[in-house]
């Protein structure tokens, strides 16, 4: 976190108080956590150990940290143009689900086409299902001004219901008696990119969409989307059209959390689950946020939640602590975050607001 | 028609959780404040009511906890909203996922097992007897009674008081509330305060009246559900509660369909959802009076 603090506008010692008070969010926030693992009998510090153990232990857990990181990242990518304009995408989970539903039924049905086929049609397929299932809230707030944030949320509602059905029913495996998918066919798994570990190629593909979000904020369209978030009706005076805008940017968002879904259906789980979804979905977000909206901050916010979300899940083997625990510290950390950030969408389309709002303590 | 008195009891006693957060979450935006984190404020409710009951202290003091836990998340969401004056969507959203993680971490360590004591039913002498709405209206739980006298309070309060007048005004023109020597702020927190407790009483009428017991999960979205209903009711109390009753006649068609057709279980449950969306629709028709600082 210290990087803001370094690379803020602001006068020295002002970045030395905000650099402070990230100190002390952190402090607060291990604190908190570490009291709620305390109240139900288990060792704060002996869960902490075991997270880092299993998180940057081995080559192995390293790996896997890249694979919790790498859809974290990519759907972080797609909603940082949203955010920058201040669309409050919160679909990820449902746009995510779809894509994963996508990638399951093509893999499911082409298993005899070769694998680079097979991963192309996964790809499209699970991409173009997560754009449209975004742009349906992006429509409806384009046209008849529907709040985002609740359509984006009624659609993961909708979008799990659908999925629900399908794995109790249509999809669900012969195999057992449970809301799940058949295993997908090896022609459909991810190639690894590094050896001895699950690391795929959707890494690369993050780190491409990562680099075309830094092209984009130097680009004239990212310029246009800057002025669109700041002040709408400047934008539309320089001839934005802000409807076409809600709806296209809302439709990337989709698009990422598609690709996502892919990625931790072929990759991760190799079968349909209903909860494939959590907690990627809304940590993609938190993603976005952390990383300040700027490329190297989001890539940083990816690792460290990756490591977050991978020691979450060794804590319920290692140390018994319920993996509801990784949404309390997300929740604190957003809570930590919000409270820091500006009201309105304005300040929001400006990284450099929002990083001196973290280290400086001006208001 | 016993078909139909099945449908409109059970739809009743849905309402309740539904109709007192609605409530709650009305009074907060009126104030100004777009309150995402109903959902945070309805699991504690849930949560704390459930402990409680099980540890068989009794209901009132089941209900008492509620209303509290439901307060504390207000005052976390005051807190961050009001006084630091942070992004009320994203502090909101934020609650929407730290609570009822922190319930059911608890649920789940805790290792609570078991219903809670079922609730005794009040029915009104010589009016419950009346066919098909009878015992749907008045032989019900105490949540149910509850619920509607706090629907009248609130309503009287919008129209016949000062303090609802200072509260829709906070809404309106928080600067000029100011120039007459009202604090926003404190109104804004008040606001807040109350709808935690109205939420928290609504997790409570969830766990311990509707369902009869505590499940991780268990507000299952109707925060957001309420939130739409709200907006629906354009800002007023007999909206609030007309949305109420229909999104809960949804929900107890869902329980009898079910029973009566091959439609699958999970299929209705996303038809409340697909509702909200129409709704939002619809309202976005309608001649808005809207609170001016919730423009979005």
């Amino acid at each position: 976190m210290t990087i803001f603090a370094l690379r803020s506008p602001v006068s020295g010692s002002a970045a030395r108080l905000g650099s402070l008070k990230i100190v002390a969010v952190v402090v607060a926030v291990t604190g908190l956590v570490a009291a709620l693992l305390a109240v139900v009998g288990v060792n704060p510090l002996a869960a902490g150990i075991a997270m880092w153990n299993a998180s940057l232990g081995t080559p192995r857990a390293v790996g896997e940290v890249l694979v919790r990181a790498t859809p974290l990242l990519l759907i972080a990518a797609t909603l940082v143009p949203s955010l920058r304009a201040g669309i409050y995408n919160i679909g990820a989970p449902g746009q995510l689900a779809a894509g994963a539903l996508a990638a399951t039924l093509i893999a499911l049905n082409t298993a005899d086409l070769p694998t680079g086929l097979v991963l192309l049609f996964c790809a499209v397929g699970s991409c173009v299902s997560g754009m449209l299932i975004a742009f349906v809230p992006g429509l409806l707030k384009a046209r008849w001004k529907v709040n985002e944030i609740i359509s984006t949320l009624a659609f993961n509602f909708i979008v799990i219901a659908g999925l629900g059905y399908l794995l109790n029913g249509p999809m669900q495996s012969d195999f057992a008696n449970l809301p799940q998918s058949d295993p997908l066919p090896a022609s459909s798994s991810l190639p690894t990119i590094i050896p001895g570990t699950r690391a795929h190629i959707g890494l690369i593909v993050a780190i491409v969409a990562v680099l075309l979000l830094w092209a984009l904020q130097r680009s004239r369209l990212g310029y246009r989307l800057r002025v669109f978030g700041a002040n709408p009706s400047l934008a539309r005076q320089a001839g934005v059209d802000p409807r076409r805008y809600v709806v296209w940017l809302m439709t990337l968002g989709g698009a990422g959390a598609g690709l996502a879904g892919w990625m931790q259906v072929a990759a991760v789980d190799h079968r349909l689950y209903t909860s494939i979804a959590e907690p990627v979905g809304y940590a993609g977000l938190f993603v976005a946020l952390l990383g300040a909206l700027h490329p190297v901050g989001i890539v940083l916010a990816a690792l460290g939640l990756g490591m977050l979300l991978h020691g979450g899940e060794s804590l319920q083997v290692g140390a018994g602590v319920s993996p509801e625990i990784v949404h309390v510290l997300l929740g604190l950390i957003l809570f930590a975050y919000a409270a820091r950030s500006p009201r309105g969408a304005a300040l929001l389309g400006n990284a450099k607001g929002v990083m001196s709002r973290w280290s400086s303590s001006k208001q | 028609m016993e078909f139909l008195e099945a449908v409109t009891n059970s739809a009743v006693r849905l309402m309740v959780p539904l109709l007192l957060a609605a409530l709650g979450e009305l009074i907060s935006e009126r104030a100004g404040v777009m309150n995402i984190g109903l959902e945070g404020m309805m699991a504690a409710g849930a949560f704390a009511a459930y402990v409680v009951a099980v540890q068989a202290w009794g209901v009132p003091t089941a209900i008492l906890i509620a209303i509290l836990a439901g307060t504390v998340v207000a005052l976390l969401m005051a807190a961050g909203s009001v006084w630091i004056k942070g992004n009320a969507f994203l502090i909101g959203f934020a609650l929407f996922v730290l609570v009822p993680g922190v319930t059911s971490f608890l649920y789940i360590q805790g290792g609570w097992t078991g219903g809670t004591p079922a609730l005794p039913t009040l029915s009104i002498p010589l009016l419950s007897e009346i066919p098909v709405i009878g015992s749907a209206l008045f032989s019900q739980n105490v949540f149910y009674y509850l619920a509607i006298c706090l629907t009248v309070i609130v309503w009287a309060m919008f129209a016949r008081t000062r303090t609802g007048l200072n509260i829709a005004a906070v809404g309106h023109s928080p600067a000029t509330v100011e120039t007459k020597g009202v604090s926003p702020r404190r109104v804004q927190t008040c606001a807040l305060i109350a709808c935690g407790a109205l939420a928290g009483l609504g997790g409570a009428a969830l766990s311990l009246g509707a369902i009869g017991s505590y499940v991780p999960d268990i507000v299952g979205g109707r925060g957001l559900i309420v939130i739409a209903i709200v907006i629906l009711g354009r800002w007023t109390v007999s909206g609030a509660a007309a949305g109420a009753f229909l999104i809960a006649v949804l929900d107890a068609l869902q329980l009898r369909v079910a029973e009566y057709s091959d439609i699958p279980l999970q299929l209705l449950g996303a038809l409340p959802w697909v509702v909200v969306i129409l709704m939002l629709i619809v309202s976005a028709r309608m001649r808005s009076n809207a609170p001016r600082t919730l423009a979005h």
